[in-house]
């Protein structure tokens, strides 16, 4: 019997300071010493993008965290693997990368206490939890990710996840292919074989690629995160950016993100996938009806709610007949549009 | 029942029952057969204070950087409990069928749960089926089964036997207690049930059985409900009781999926705005519901010794702080009963609340009775009991409630 309440440990590896109040983590699971679930086997943290942690310090709770770094685990483009909840504990020999990332928000007790850790210190984790994108659904299709906000942090472990994945042989997609991108040591993510049979150096032609579209909102400049990571997201991106606030050097739009839908041109019959406060939803959602008609079941959006087990028990997330934890916390927005305060 | 009784106490369980205080039916732990109350009244405390305590402790957790281990209880205290009841032998003494049903959800619930399942193995289960079969609850003007007369089209079961709130035993309810895995210790979820109408006495598991022979009373053969394929006794696949609709013959079951229909169909009704206005939120109803189940969980620190008391402080006056504020060396996380009524049960970051007034969160209440739990547990949400009825300060009444959803549906 699997106990999902006991943490883990795990080492702050870097830190690194994203906006005044946001800061970028990168963890590796604890290999000796403290792990009331016996942390010493294997300990790689092994996750979807768009799954999720509870992380915290002992006496001042958890809080959710998606893992927006690139997947741990050796993982074809498209292909989802089975990541059981709350046993995503990988073994050492399969992984291809120890440590992982989260996006820590000071924004309440917990997250005061982590966002004032050093190198070194110990922030204690449960999980994975949730069911991430289905990334199968993504296969040749044309990506439109909407983030706004703090709900880029979702976008970037996708973006990563497509940075850093090997790509498999299989059909092309409809129309053109994307930038080429990715040898080995390109991208955020880093040190992956980038080809479509695990052999390094061999040069990718006809990549069964989606292209990708990056919607991202934010209200100036300095809120703005991974500014220093857009670049590697051109590789296999557009990226469009949009400031309410934008000062004179922001070389961007000014606007609401739903401005982007006015003078961006946007991907033919896309797949959208959206982060970000449930305002941001509401005018969205709109646009896309106005203008793609994309069928309710190929847009994607990640919640946030607090958790409290992690596992579809406890109530906290519930959302009429679906919890948060359990059955997102990526729903189609089919399946959630007749939900009363789901969005 | 006397002879259980004793046999128990000899056995040194520890016996929780209904007995009367003052003028409230409780159920606690008891002394004497005889502050045991037999009576079909509805008490207004559930068993699920036995089963699964208001606070247990998952694990303690040690700060001290410089310690061996961080944990100073390995995997968590299990079963522990500010009660202090691991390890100690608990029998439910006369649980009725209703609240049998209310426990089989939480068996079901906490079917994977580690801290659950340590307690609940130490628990003996006897049931009862008082003679009176009026039972009496709060539910007013006077307690008469609740029928669901016409949703359209969707009726298939006469109108008359469309019952939600029925307390009365039957041989058929007790067969749906069946576990529908393998156990070579038990067939059902408890160990002994006992009919005063019929004077039958029905066994559920090995220890049950061992119980009855030893004090020389003749059993009769328990009803069950077929194994799922590929389940024997003490053998074949385990099946999660979760993926099997352990009630779906039932007409209580069609019946109870109506009401889930009727409720999620009716949220913008102003039935519930009307709730919205009398509803003083005190969570009463969560508490004394035999199937709420949510929790929180919480860490709180603890001292490395306790403060010292103040003698310098004069009568009507605050004892003056301690000198030294108090080192904070160890935490322990506990897991405890949530309340959905609650503003704070729905905090989310930056002090927002997204279930933010009052009407919306009896509808969560009610949502999470009539459509989660019968979708994620195939299992009755509301067993009937009419203790959130009983103990409403401001007169809520279920049956009526969903009554007045139906109407509003037409």
């Amino acid at each position: 019997m699997e106990n999902n309440y006991l943490i883990k440990e795990t080492k702050i590896i870097a830190k690194k300071q994203e906006t005044s109040d946001i800061y970028l983590f990168t963890l590796k699971l604890s290999t000796q010493g403290g792990s009331a679930s016996g942390g010493r086997d294997g300990s790689i943290l092994n996750f979807n993008p768009g799954q999720f942690i509870l992380a915290g310090i002992p006496g001042f709770g958890e809080s959710a965290f998606d893992v927006c770094s690139p997947p741990t685990a050796f993982c074809p483009l498209g292909q989802q693997r089975n990541v059981p909840q709350g046993h995503g504990v990988l073994p050492k020999a399969t992984a291809k990368k120890q440590t992982f990332q989260i996006c820590v928000r000071n924004v309440g007790v917990n997250t005061a206490k982590m966002v004032a850790l050093k190198i070194g210190d110990s922030i204690f984790i449960r999980g994975p939890f949730g069911n991430g994108f289905p990334l199968e659904k993504f296969r040749n299709k044309n990506l439109l990710m909407i983030g706004g906000g703090t709900g880029i942090i979702v976008i970037r472990g996708l973006l990563q996840h497509f940075l850093t994945s090997p790509l498999p042989s299989g059909d092309l997609p409809q129309g053109d292919t994307p930038p080429l991108p990715l040898f080995k040591g390109e991208g955020k993510g880093g040190g992956y074989p980038r080809n479509p049979r695990g052999e390094r150096g061999e040069p990718i032609s006809a990549i069964p690629y989606p292209k990708i579209q990056i919607f991202y909102g934010a209200r100036d400049w300095n809120s703005l995160l991974f500014k220093d990571e857009f670049d590697s997201w051109k590789k296999i991106a557009s990226v469009h950016l949009i400031l309410e606030n934008p000062d004179a050097k922001s070389p961007c739009s000014k606007g609401l993100i739903t401005e982007l839908f006015k003078i961006a041109p946007i991907l033919e019959k896309p797949t959208i996938i959206m982060c970000g406060p449930p305002v941001m939803y509401k005018f969205c959602l709109q646009k896309i009806n106005e203008k793609l008609r994309v069928p309710e079941n190929e847009i994607y959006l990640s919640l946030e709610r607090r958790m409290h087990c992690g596992i579809g028990v406890c109530q906290h997330c519930a959302i009429g007949e679906k919890y948060v934890c359990k059955d997102g916390p990526v729903f189609t927005y089919e399946e959630i549009k007749n939900i009363k305060g789901a969005l | 029942m006397k002879k259980i009784f004793n046999w128990l106490k000899q056995n040194n369980y520890q016996i929780w029952a209904h007995t009367r205080s003052e003028n409230d039916l409780r159920i606690v732990p008891v002394d004497a057969l005889k502050s045991v109350d037999f009576s079909s009244e509805v008490p207004i405390e559930s068993w699920k204070q036995a089963i699964f305590p208001s606070e247990h402790t998952l694990f303690e957790f040690n700060n001290a950087p410089a310690s061996p281990s961080y944990f100073s209880a390995r995997g968590g205290s299990a079963s522990g409990g500010k009660r202090g009841l691991e390890g100690v032998k608990i029998a439910l003494f006369g649980i009725r069928i209703f609240d049998l049903e209310a426990l089989q959800l939480y068996d079901t619930v906490f079917a994977d749960d580690p801290y659950y399942q340590s307690r609940r193995k130490n628990i003996l289960i006897i049931g009862l089926a008082p003679l009176e079969t009026k039972f009496l609850t709060g539910f007013a003007p006077k307690d008469t089964p609740t029928t669901l007369s016409v949703v359209k089209g969707t009726l298939s079961v006469p109108k008359e036997e469309k019952i939600l709130f029925d307390k009365t035993f039957s041989e058929e309810r007790l067969s749906h207690l069946s576990l529908l895995k393998s156990d070579f210790n038990r067939t059902h979820i408890f160990d002994i049930f006992f009919d005063e109408t019929s004077k039958k006495y029905f066994v559920g598991s090995k220890q049950g059985e061992k119980i009855l022979n030893n004090l020389k009373i003749k059993t009769s053969p328990t009803p069950s409900l077929p194994l799922p394929k590929g389940e024997g006794k003490g053998g074949g696949l385990r099946v999660d009781p979760r993926n099997y609709p352990r009630e779906s013959a039932s007409i209580a079951w069609k019946n109870y999926l109506e009401w889930g229909k009727i409720v999620e169909n009716t949220l913008d009704s102003e039935v519930w705005n009307e709730l919205g206005k009398i509803c003083l939120a005190c969570g009463k109803c969560s508490i004394a519901c035999p199937t709420c189940f949510c929790f929180d969980i919480t860490d709180e620190f603890q001292p490395p010794h306790s403060p010292p008391i103040s003698t310098g402080a004069k009568q009507g006056e605050f004892p003056p702080e301690a000198d030294q504020p108090l080192a904070e060396e160890g935490v322990t996380r506990a897991r405890c009963w949530g309340n959905c009524f609650y503003q704070e049960f729905h905090r989310v970051a930056q002090n927002n609340f997204l279930v933010d007034n009052i009407r919306d969160r009896i509808a969560f209440w009610y949502t999470h009775k009539f459509v989660r739990i019968p979708n994620d547990y195939k299992l009755r949400g509301c067993v009937g009991c009419g203790r959130c009825a009983k103990v409403c300060p401001v007169g809520i009444d279920i049956k009526k409630n969903l009554e007045n959803l139906e109407k509003d549906l037409k």
